[in-house]
């Protein structure tokens, strides 16, 4: 009988460890996977730009985008991965309550040398660090590509890349960490939710574009002596759109990557989880991802009819949603981002009117958009626990002011001075001759259209 | 609006999490979504006709 009982319990301990490894290798496997559907959406900013550019700059516009990614990825894993886990409580680098953030933690685990080298390289006994920092590392890329945009036509490359690296090394992981991790001090303090990076991924970067433009400057042409603006059309506005539609396609990547999956030792419980620890799953997230970008689309396309502010409308509308993608009842979702698809082109014609040149309108589809989801949520999930366990901090108005404004700060302040100390050095606006004559011309071994292009006359609005 | 549940901890809750549960105003935000699909769809036919009509 006593050997039968041994038998049996070797055979069910078995059935355990395969169960288990069954589910780490799921878990390893779901944030693999969306490290390629977040490529996508580099490929969808990669031609969403070059079509937004005239034909002279298209392919020195494709050329900083690639950059863009080929920088940003080795920032995050020399030093961004580490401001990550050292800065949830703030400056004074301390433990959190958690225990898994602070300069000690962070130095276990995230510098790529020493002891903590085991969890940045390939190790058979590690199934998680790796795959957790590539989809970190493309949130990373992301914020780069969305400051891109605006920049186009008239940024040097190399003053390019190195805004890119402080942004998508620094800028968005320090407000990741102190939004979008459980001991972050925004979290714990105020009940900051942020659960698809509305605030903390899109707004940094927007507010981030925008220091950048102020000292960047319009493009020639752009303004009139007396202040009116011009429209300088893209050359290839069926690239733009399907670009944008690429984007789109790659959020789902980036959405899937913001959940914890369960039943791992560093996970929340047995089932998916928001990065906070709350209860969420992947039909919470088809359900808002796809109503967020119906609606939107239906909100651009009332008062714009414009193929670009359609599906940039699909942006906004689905960042407008992303803080509660988590917790939003479908039909909420989609009212809330017609709201942000009807703001979207009057928001981007009040920021041209104050003289500023954003190309491709991603300080309002990202900056604006970010605010109004943050908001947003503070308005509808007010009340919610912000995170596990018994007297969690709640969700509130307030708290999602102060997120939002801390945000907004981070990315505005640290755009302005790194772009400021670049207008400096001479590193950040191409010269006005190379600007008239095309940056492919002057810098860009290829050509984009050899044989030219057709053009055909717009409608009337 | 807010969260469904009396207490405010997410400790043993177990079925719908979305903003005012099952008893918020569900049927409210769904006619007003359906509304805004009709009314888009009558704007947007609207402002179609009239280009129709200056190119006849």
């Amino acid at each position: 009988m006593e050997e039968q009982l041994a038998e049996l319990a070797a055979q069910v301990a078995a059935i355990e460890a395969k169960g288990n490894m069954t589910n780490t290798m799921f878990a390893e496997t779901y944030y693999y996977l969306s490290i390629p559907l977040m490529i996508i959406i580099h490929a969808g900013f990669l031609a969403y730009e070059m079509g937004a550019s005239r034909a002279k700059n298209a392919l020195s516009s494709g050329v900083k985008n690639i950059l863009a990614i080929a920088f940003v990825i080795p920032a995050f894993y020399f030093f961004g991965w580490w401001v990550y886990w050292g800065f949830p409580t703030g400056f004074s680098l301390s433990e959190g309550p958690n225990g898994i953030s602070g300069a000690a933690y962070a130095n276990a685990i995230a510098w790529p040398w020493g002891e903590s080298a085991a969890y940045m390289g390939p190790n058979t006994e590690d199934q998680i660090d790796g795959v957790f920092w590539g989809a970190f590392t493309l949130f990373a890329a992301t914020t780069a590509s969305i400051m891109s945009g605006a920049v186009i036509e008239r940024i040097q490359t190399v003053g390019f890349v190195i805004l890119a690296i402080i942004l998508g090394g620094f800028s968005w992981t320090l407000a990741a960490a102190w939004g979008w991790h459980a001991d972050g001090w925004l979290v714990q303090n105020w009940g900051v939710h942020d659960f698809g990076a509305a605030g903390l991924v899109h707004a940094v970067a927007a507010f981030f574009a925008l220091g950048v433009l102020i000292n960047l400057g319009p493009r020639i042409g752009k303004f009139n002596p007396d202040g009116t603006a011009n429209h300088l059309a893209g050359h290839n506005m069926p690239f733009t759109a399907t670009g944008l539609m690429l984007i789109v396609v790659g959020f789902w990547g980036f959405l899937m990557a913001c959940l914890v999956v369960g039943g791992e030792a560093w996970s929340w419980g047995a089932n998916f989880t928001t990065i906070y620890g709350t209860p969420t799953n992947l039909g919470a997230l088809s359900f808002n991802i796809l109503m967020g970008v119906s609606g939107g689309i239906i909100g651009a396309w009332l008062f714009t009819r414009d193929p670009f502010w359609m599906m940039s409308g699909a942006l906004a509308g689905l960042i407008s949603v992303a803080s509660g993608l988590d917790i939003y009842f479908p039909s909420l979702t989609f009212i809330i981002a017609i709201g942000a698809g009807i703001m979207l082109k009057p928001a981007a014609t009040m920021l041209e009117n104050m003289g500023i040149d954003d190309a491709v309108g991603a300080v309002t589809v990202h900056g604006t958009m970010g605010i109004y989801g943050m908001l947003m949520l503070g308005i509808f999930a007010s009340g919610y626990p912000a995170l596990l366990g018994a007297d969690a901090p709640t969700v509130s108005f307030v708290g999602q002011l102060v997120g939002i404004s801390v945000f907004v700060a981070i990315g505005f302040s640290t755009g302005y001075v790194s772009s400021l100390v670049l207008k400096m050095l001479g590193m950040l606006r191409v010269p006005e001759a190379a600007e008239i004559a095309g940056l492919d011309t002057v810098k860009v071994p290829a050509q984009a259209y050899p044989e030219g292009i057709m053009a055909s006359p717009p409608a009337s609005q | 609006m807010g969260f469904p549940y009396d207490t405010p901890s997410w400790d043993g809750v177990s079925g719908v999490i979305f903003v005012g549960g099952v008893n918020g105003p569900t049927l409210i935000y769904s006619v007003i979504a359906i509304a805004i699909c009709i009314a888009a769809l009558l704007y947007g036919n609207g402002v179609e006709a009239k280009k129709y009509k200056n190119h006849k």
